[in-house]
């Protein structure tokens, strides 16, 4: 069954979809209405063509484009990287590849420093500077996935305890510290699915920003490919992650890759390493020199942390928002 | 379900604006947002389950510091952290 979207302007208070209605159907505020065979009648075009020889449960394989929009990326796959560790360190050099590298040994905290976030894909994951309903102010992790849509957690578009829906979101693709390489836009266009605002499910805490109309970042800086992937070749894949950390530097963008060490129906645990900051933040596999976003970080605990796993309704939705914000 | 509610001050006892804040360590399972004072140097966590909780906080001109908080159930507990 596909998730009940419900859809969220800033301003016009909550548009929900009531539970008697047809489930299936996604809505929006203004009244239009996505239609979801066709959505996945096109997506159904992408089968296949991930064209990995391992991968023997192609046909349960649907993929959504990722693209780095300015045809650069051969730049960064020049180093040969384990099968799904993205290709990180291709992207480093002189002082920075040193700090990574330091990074890596000194201790449990494994995480790496991205300084070139103006190379694909570190520029097209936003740090997020979110001020809830009750004008409280969070920090979070968002993704581009078309040129208008950033895919981030439930939780940093609709916060229970802080009036629900965010006011405003400012998105801020490829920062590094203090600087802002792309500027930064503000968002007032949000979706979340039922199971999250309403029923606060964590297995379905993840949304999308709708970035404004004339801020079509995804056209500038590239985006992520999504997929939807079978149990089994989830299982112990490797996966990488970076996303902007409360504990470290403000504003810096950090990566960890590690492979999935749990798979449930709607959720994906890992040991990657996270911090407050990261919810939202990708979780993707690195293949072919594409990158399927396969999950949504959302959720940190010792003993795991642990994304919304990009399930058959997540990846219709995430379908149907980007199109959206096409 | 239990709250924290903090402020955040410099060691002269002043609010930090800006600080983020966030959950570390052991803490039982959590979303990991990440609150940023206000001008009062305020924050709030909600809807906590009871557990020992240990905070971070970093301040960009202060440093980082780290509080443990044992929550209970349906509580809210006030918290100051002060920088040195």
């Amino acid at each position: 069954m596909l998730d009940e979207v419900i859809v969220h302007e800033n301003g016009m208070g909550i548009d929900e979809v009531n539970g008697s209605q047809d489930d299936n159907m996604p809505v929006a505020n203004d009244g239009s209405q996505v239609n979801q065979d066709d959505a996945i009648t096109a997506e159904a075009s992408y089968v296949g063509t991930l064209g990995d020889a391992g991968e023997t449960a192609v046909a349960a394989v649907e993929v959504g484009d990722g693209s780095p929009a300015t045809g650069d990326s051969a730049e960064f796959f020049a180093e040969a990287v384990a099968e799904g560790q993205d290709a990180w360190i291709a992207t480093l050099e002189g002082d920075a590849l040193a700090e990574a590298m330091q990074e890596v040994v000194i201790g449990p905290d494994d995480r790496i420093r991205i300084t070139g976030t103006t190379s694909y894909p570190w520029r097209a994951i936003c740090s997020l500077r979110i001020t809830a309903g009750d004008d409280s102010q969070w920090i979070g992790t968002g993704w581009l996935v078309g040129p208008r849509t950033v895919i981030t957690a439930g939780h940093c578009v609709f916060i229970h305890n802080n009036g629900g829906w965010a006011k405003r979101i400012e998105v801020i693709p490829g920062r590094n510290g203090a600087q802002q390489p792309y500027a930064s836009c503000v968002a007032t266009s949000f979706r979340s699915v039922v199971g999250w605002t309403q029923n606060r499910k964590r297995s379905h805490d993840y949304g999308a920003i709708i970035l404004p109309s004339n801020c079509r970042y995804g056209d500038q800086v590239g985006y992520f490919g999504y997929a939807n992937y079978s149990d089994s070749t989830l299982e112990d894949m490797l996966v990488n992650l970076s996303g902007y950390p409360g504990d470290k530097p403000v504003g810096t963008q950090w990566f960890h890759y590690r492979r999935i060490t749990e798979v449930d129906d709607r959720v994906l645990t890992y040991d990657i390493d996270t911090a407050g900051g990261q919810s939202g933040a990708p979780v993707w596999r690195y293949i072919n020199g594409q990158r399927y976003a396969v999950g949504i970080h959302t959720n940190g605990h010792s003993s795991g942390n642990s994304a919304t796993r990009i399930a058959k309704p997540v990846f219709d939705n995430i379908k149907a928002w980007k199109a959206q914000g096409s | 379900m239990s709250e924290i509610i903090g402020r955040v001050l410099t060691s002269a006892g002043a609010p930090i604006n800006g600080a983020i804040v966030l959950f570390v360590g052991d803490s039982p399972a959590h979303d990991d947002i990440a609150a940023v004072t206000n001008d009062a140097g305020e924050f709030r966590f909600a809807g906590l389950a009871p557990g020992h909780y240990e905070l971070l906080v970093n301040s960009e001109w202060h440093g980082l510091r780290r509080v443990v908080v044992t929550v209970g159930r349906d509580e809210s507990i006030p918290l100051v952290v002060q920088f040195d």
